[in-house]
C-alpha cells in the first residue's frame, strides 16, 4: 500500500509541478522588509550615478540589455519604425547587445514583464503603464527614478510636453521622482468609411442618437454600423470609459475610484445597458468575440464596417489602406442630450519608457544609452517623418510636416478637448480591476445581462476592499 | 561480518540514490513546499515587496470565489467528457489497430499524430476550424443550408467549455488508444479461446473477458483523465482565455490570471496548493478503488 501511495504522490507531484511553481525566491519576509521603508530604495536609486557615453563594458565584452514594448507588428508604421530603430541601434552600438523582446499583445507584454520582475530579473528597458494601478512597481523600487538623469541632461527632454508626465508622478503617494518618459499620447476617436455613407446618401453620424437612427439603413445594406472587435478585451474597457466621458464627464470616474458610486449603481449600469441595447440592435454587428482590433481595421478597409471606434495610434496604418481616401476621422460620438460633455475624451499619455537598472549595476550605463536612444528628440523626429506627420507625439517639433487629412481631422477634434482621462480602472490601486472590467463588459457579446455584469464587477471590488 | 556488509550495502544504495533524490527534491519537493508556504502570504510578485502573513485568508478567498466554482464545474465537465468521449473512442481505436485490418500501421500513426503536435498549435488549429466567420465549420453548416445557425461555439458562454472538451478528446484519444492497445496485447489468446469454447459471443467476450482483463489500462486512463483535467491549462488559455467572461475558466487559467494579471501571488499559490492536494487525493482514491476491486476478486 505504501508503494502505491508513493507512486500516487509522484504522479500527482509531476502533474501539478508545472502549474504550482509560482513563487518568488527573492521575496522579502515582513521582518526583512520592515528594516527598509517602501520608497527608500527608489529614492536611493535616483541619488547616485549617471550614465556616461563611455563604452558599456570594459574589456570589450558586450553588455546585454533587453527592451520590452508593444511594438512588434511590422504592419503598423509606428511599430515597424521602432523595429528598424532597434536594428539601427545595434549597428551603431556594437558594445551593447540589444535584445528586443517586444510583444504587440498587451496582456502578453504585461505577463512577460511581471514574470521577469517576479523572477528577480526585471527587463531593463520597458514600457511602463504608470497610474495608480502600478504604484507597487514604483514604491518597491522596480522602476528607476530618472529625475537625476533628466536634470543632468536637460536637452534630452526639453521638448517633451510637460502635461504628459502626470501618470508617472507619484508624489501624491509620497514617492518623489520621475518614473518614465511618455511615448505615445493618444485619443480614442472614430474612423468612418465615407464611401459607404456616400453610397447610401447619408450624413456621417456624430452622435449616438444619429448612429441609432442610421443603423437600420446600414444593416439593411449589409454593413456593420460600428465594428467592435471584442476578442481584444481592452476594446470594451476603452469603450466604457469613452462613453462615460461623453455622458458624465470625469465625474463618474472620480466617484467610482473614490468609492462614492458603485459599479452596479445606476450610472455605470446605465452605460452598460446602452452598450447592450446597441449590441442587440446590431450596431456592433455579430461574432464580435471572434475578431480583435486588427479585425476592426480589416473590416473598415474591406468596406464591411461603416465606422470603427479606434484611436490616434492607428492613423498611420489607416493612411496605408488602399482606400485611405475614403476614411474620415471624427471624435468618439457624443450624446445630443449631453452637449456639455461633447469635448470630454478618453485619451492622454499612454505607455512610458522606463528602466529597471540602478546606478551601480553593470548594465546601468548601457541601459541608459538605450533609454536615451529610444526617447530622444531624433527618435521622434524620425518617427514623425516615417509616419509623414501622422499620429500624435510626446514632443514638440521645430519643423512641422504638413499633416495628412486624417491627422488634421483628428487634431481638429483633439485640440478642442476640454478634459481627457485614461481608462477609469487605471486610476484605482486595485491591479486586477482593469482586467475584471474589460472581461466582464466583454460578456455583453456572449449574451450576458448588464445587471449581472455590473454586479460581478462590484463583487470583485467589494472582495478587494474586504481583502485589503 | 554480514552486518558490516549489509550496512555497507545500505550506505552504497543510499549514496547511489542520493543524486536522484536531490534532483527530485529540487525539481518537485522544494517548489511544492514553496507553493504551500507562499499560499499563507499576501504578495504582489515584486521581490522587494514584503510578504504579509495572512494565514488561511487566501484559502477562504479561494473557496468563496465564484470563479473557483465555475472552474470546479468545468473540470467536472472535462472529467465526464473524458469518460464519455475519450474512453469509448480510444477503446474503439485500440481494437481497430489490434485487428487484422490492412493499413493499420498508417491508422495507428494517424491516430497518434495529435500527441506529437504542440498543444498550442492544436488549440490554434481548432480555433480557426471553429472560426464563426468563414471558418470551415461555419462554411460547412452554411453550405448544408443551415443559414442563421450560430456556430460561434468558442464565443458562447454556454457552449465554450463543451467545444474545448471536444478539442481535448480529439487530442488525447490517440494517446489513450495506445494505453488500451498495450492492454489488449497483453490479453492471452487462449483466454478468448476458452471463452469461445464456453459459448461466449462478441459482446460477451468483451464484457466478461476483455474489459476485466484491461483493468490496469482503465486505471491508467482514469488517473490520466482526472489529474489531466484538474491541471488542464493551455487548451483553454489559447482557445478562450477562460472566457467569455469566466465561462470556460479552469483552475490553471485562474491560477495564471491571479499571478500574472492581478499580481495576486498568495491567492495563486493557494490555488496551486489546492491543485496539488486535489491531484494527490484523486490519485490515492483511484488507486485505492482499483486495488480494493482486485482484492475482492482475489477473495472470490
Amino acid at each position: 500500500m505504501r508503494k502505491k501511495i508513493m507512486s500516487a504522490v509522484l504522479a500527482s507531484a509531476m502533474a501539478v509541478s508545472l502549474l504550482g511553481g509560482c513563487q518568488g525566491g527573492g521575496a522579502q519576509s515582513s521582518s526583512q522588509a520592515a528594516d527598509q521603508p517602501e520608497s527608500s530604495q527608489a529614492a536611493e536609486d535616483s541619488s547616485s550615478g549617471a550614465a556616461s557615453e563611455a563604452p558599456a563594458a570594459a574589456g570589450g565584452e558586450k553588455v546585454k540589455v533587453r527592451i520590452l514594448t508593444r511594438y512588434s507588428n511590422p504592419d503598423s508604421v509606428r511599430e515597424r519604425y521602432f523595429m528598424d530603430m532597434v536594428a539601427k541601434f545595434q549597428e551603431e552600438n556594437p558594445d551593447i547587445e540589444l535584445e528586443d523582446v517586444s510583444i504587440s499583445d498587451e496582456n502578453s507584454r504585461d505577463t512577460l514583464f511581471k514574470t521577469s520582475v517576479a523572477s528577480g530579473d526585471p527587463i531593463e528597458v520597458f514600457n511602463f503603464l504608470g497610474y495608480a494601478a502600478n504604484l507597487d512597481y514604483v514604491s518597491n523600487g522596480v522602476v528607476t527614478d530618472i529625475s537625476s538623469l533628466i536634470e543632468e541632461d536637460p536637452a534630452w527632454t526639453e521638448k517633451y510636453i510637460d502635461a504628459l508626465f502626470a501618470p508617472v508622478d507619484y508624489s501624491a503617494y509620497g514617492v518623489e521622482g520621475t518614473y518614465g518618459l511618455p511615448t505615445a499620447p493618444y485619443g480614442v476617436c472614430c474612423f468612418y468609411n465615407k464611401a459607404i455613407f456616400d453610397e447610401l446618401n447619408m450624413e456621417l453620424p456624430e452622435t449616438w442618437e444619429a448612429i441609432e437612427a442610421a443603423a437600420p439603413k446600414l444593416i439593411e445594406a449589409g454593413y456593420i454600423p460600428m465594428a467592435f472587435g471584442a476578442k481584444d478585451n481592452y476594446r470594451a474597457g476603452h469603450f466604457l470609459t469613452a462613453l462615460s466621458m461623453k455622458y458624465y464627464g470625469d465625474q463618474l470616474k472620480n466617484d467610482l475610484i473614490a468609492g462614492d458610486k458603485a459599479w452596479n449603481g445606476a450610472e455605470t449600469l446605465g452605460l452598460i445597458e446602452k452598450m447592450q441595447a446597441w449590441q442587440e440592435a446590431g450596431i456592433f454587428g455579430d461574432n464580435n468575440l471572434a475578431y480583435d482590433a486588427n479585425g476592426e481595421l480589416a473590416k473598415l478597409e474591406n468596406k464591411e464596417a461603416a465606422i470603427i471606434f479606434s484611436g490616434s495610434w492607428n492613423i498611420a496604418t489607416i493612411n496605408e489602406f488602399a482606400n485611405a481616401g475614403d476614411i474620415v476621422c471624427k471624435g468618439f460620438p457624443y450624446f445630443e442630450e449631453k452637449p456639455e460633455f461633447k469635448d470630454e475624451w478618453m485619451g492622454g499619455p499612454d505607455d512610458f519608457m522606463a528602466i529597471s537598472s540602478k546606478p551601480g549595476d553593470p548594465d546601468y550605463d548601457a541601459t541608459v544609452r538605450v533609454l536615451k536612444y529610444f526617447t530622444s528628440q531624433e527618435y521622434y523626429e524620425g518617427m514623425y517623418e516615417a509616419q509623414s506627420g501622422a499620429g500624435t507625439y510626446p514632443v514638440k517639433f521645430d519643423e512641422t510636416i504638413e499633416a495628412d487629412a486624417l491627422t488634421t481631422q483628428f487634431n481638429e477634434y483633439y485640440n478642442k478637448a476640454t478634459n481627457m482621462i485614461g481608462e477609469i480602472e487605471q486610476f484605482s490601486p486595485m491591479t486586477s480591476l482593469m482586467d475584471v472590467v474589460r472581461t466582464e463588459v466583454t460578456t455583453i457579446f456572449s449574451g450576458d445581462k448588464a445587471q449581472d455584469i455590473a454586479d460581478r464587477i462590484q463583487g470583485e471590488v467589494d472582495a478587494y476592499g474586504a481583502g485589503s | 561480518m554480514s552486518g558490516v556488509m549489509s550496512r555497507k550495502k545500505k550506505a552504497e544504495a543510499l549514496l547511489l540514490s542520493l543524486p536522484a533524490f536531490l534532483l527530485y527534491s529540487f525539481i518537485f519537493i522544494y517548489p511544492m513546499i514553496s507553493v504551500f508556504r507562499l499560499s499563507l502570504f499576501k504578495w504582489n510578485g515584486i521581490p522587494n515587496s514584503p510578504l504579509e502573513f495572512v494565514g488561511m485568508k487566501n484559502y477562504v478567498a479561494l473557496f468563496t470565489d465564484r470563479r473557483f466554482f465555475t472552474a470546479l464545474t468545468n473540470v467536472g465537465i472535462f472529467i465526464l467528457s473524458g469518460c464519455i468521449l475519450i474512453l469509448p473512442v480510444a477503446f474503439f481505436l485500440a481494437t481497430v489497430i489490434q485487428s487484422k485490418l490492412k493499413g493499420k500501421r498508417l491508422l495507428k500513426t494517424s491516430y497518434f499524430m495529435p500527441q506529437v503536435i504542440s498543444r498550442t498549435a492544436i488549440a490554434l488549429m481548432w480555433y480557426f476550424l471553429l472560426y464563426p466567420e468563414g471558418g470551415p465549420l461555419a462554411t460547412l453548416v452554411e453550405s448544408l443550408g443551415f443559414t442563421g445557425v450560430d456556430v460561434n461555439f468558442l464565443g458562447s458562454q454556454t457552449y465554450a467549455i463543451y467545444a474545448i472538451t471536444v478539442i481535448n478528446a480529439w487530442t488525447y484519444a490517440g494517446f489513450n488508444m495506445l494505453i488500451f492497445s498495450a492492454g489488449l496485447t497483453a490479453v492471452p489468446e487462449d483466454v478468448y479461446e476458452a471463452a469461445r469454447v464456453d459459448g461466449a459471443q462478441g459482446w460477451q467476450k468483451l464484457r466478461y473477458v476483455t474489459i476485466p482483463m484491461l483493468k490496469s489500462s482503465f486505471q491508467i486512463f482514469l488517473l490520466n483523465c482526472v489529474v489531466g483535467s484538474i491541471t488542464t491549462f493551455e487548451m483553454v488559455y489559447v482557445t478562450t482565455g477562460g472566457g467569455p467572461g469566466s465561462a470556460s475558466e479552469v483552475f490553471g487559467t485562474l491560477l495564471y490570471k491571479n499571478a500574472f494579471t492581478y499580481n495576486n501571488y498568495g491567492y495563486s499559490n493557494a490555488m496551486g496548493s489546492f491543485l496539488i492536494v486535489a491531484s494527490f487525493l484523486a490519485s490515492v482514491l483511484l488507486t485505492g478503488l482499483f486495488s480494493r476491486g482486485e482484492k475482492k476478486e482475489a477473495a472470490v
